[in-house]
């Protein structure tokens, strides 16, 4: 009897795990839906760029200088974050590997 | 509402325009702040009673073997935990409340979105941008408070030659910027974009007659689509702050 129960609690827990790891490993999959992801990433980092050279330029009466640096800058910086976001989908598959390989 | 429909009130784009529902004096110094209760501030109120009722309805009875409501409320709290438990681990179970009321906040805005005739907050920059500065400011005092000065190393990834010191370095700190606006440009233009896009396709309906029957299928298999980005994007939304905490928590 009491063995019996014992097994079938063996049983459940197997079950459990089992049914954790799926649901983990669906959340996993959604995280390389990337594509948009990496257009907004580039976008941002252009009108950032644009908007704080146009900005310092109104302040400091600069005009175009400090908007044509921070624009390239922006530029980069969006490059930079595609990189970054690219290589981690394509090394690890998962943000949570890339995490632990890191510390 | 009369107003509304001298200009054009039947465009895509008149969903996403601000209307005041009960006015409110101008404040600030130089009386140019707008602070009139407005359709955007009337869904941002449902939707948190609307949390409210769902988690605290659901959780009511706190029974042992969970009702079907109570289910969906300790799901959603199970899974914004394990998310955050993921990626951040241990040391972010401290900022679960604020990760779990963005999450909550967010898809249920987007999901009142998705009823006709409502209003869709997070499709608005101004809405999105304000919850990213939120998470930019806050994730970086955090950042600063845990590492002191040695959070600047985040600018400085390890490896790079001194030479290239000076160009790396802005490229990294416009990186870092590029954080909040990304990320409220992601959401609202998820929103908006989707949003339009439905409008336009049902506008085809009338127009194209018996053929209407084509746009009206697409229409229904866009907004379940669209559900599903609602859902989609407040998830990314939440993952993303989840990562930026644990940049600041674990620098390397």
């Amino acid at each position: 009897m009491n063995n019996a129960e014992e097994s079938q609690l063996k049983e459940l827990e197997k079950r459990i795990t089992k049914a954790r790891k799926k649901n983990s490993f669906k959340i996993e999959e959604k995280q390389d839906l990337g594509l948009t992801r990496i257009s907004v990433e580039l976008v941002s980092g252009v009108l950032l760029g644009a908007f704080l050279g146009f900005h310092i330029d109104k302040w400091l009466d600069t005009s175009p200088i400090f908007f044509i640096i921070c624009f390239f800058f922006g530029v980069a910086a969006g490059i930079l974050n595609i990189y970054k976001l690219a290589s981690k989908t394509t090394e690890g598959s998962s943000v949570d590997k890339n995490i632990k390989e890191k510390k | 509402m009369s107003e509304a429909s001298n200009t054009g009130s039947h465009g895509p784009l008149h969903q996403f325009e601000i209307q005041s529902l009960i006015d409110l004096p101008l404040i600030g110094v130089n009386k140019n702040i707008d602070i009139s209760f407005t359709n955007s501030s009337l869904l941002m109120v449902v939707a948190v009673i609307a949390i409210t009722v769902f988690l605290a309805g659901g959780m009511r009875r706190g029974a042992l073997v969970p009702s079907r409501w109570q289910s969906i409320a300790e799901l959603s709290y199970e899974f914004v935990a394990g998310t955050l438990k993921d990626i951040v681990e241990a040391s972010g179970r401290k900022y679960f409340p604020f990760v779990f009321s963005l999450f909550m906040f967010i898809l249920f805005c987007n999901l009142l979105g998705m009823f006709p005739y409502s209003f869709t907050v997070t499709s608005h920059i101004a809405v999105t941008f304000a919850l990213a500065a939120v998470i930019f400011v806050g994730v970086t005092a955090i950042g600063f408070i845990k590492h002191g000065f040695r959070y600047f190393k985040l600018f400085l990834p390890a490896g790079v030659p001194v030479l290239l010191a000076p160009v790396f370095i802005p490229i990294e700190i416009f990186s870092y910027f590029t954080r909040p606006v990304s990320l409220s440009i992601r959401l609202a233009a998820n929103m908006m974009a989707g949003h339009v896009l439905l409008k336009v396709i049902a506008g085809f309906i009338v127009a194209m007659g018996i053929a209407g029957v084509l746009p009206l299928l697409f229409t229904v298999i866009l907004v379940g689509f669209e559900v599903f980005v609602a859902i989609l994007q407040a998830y990314i939304f939440m993952v993303l702050t989840c990562v930026y905490l644990n940049d600041a928590i674990h620098l390397h």
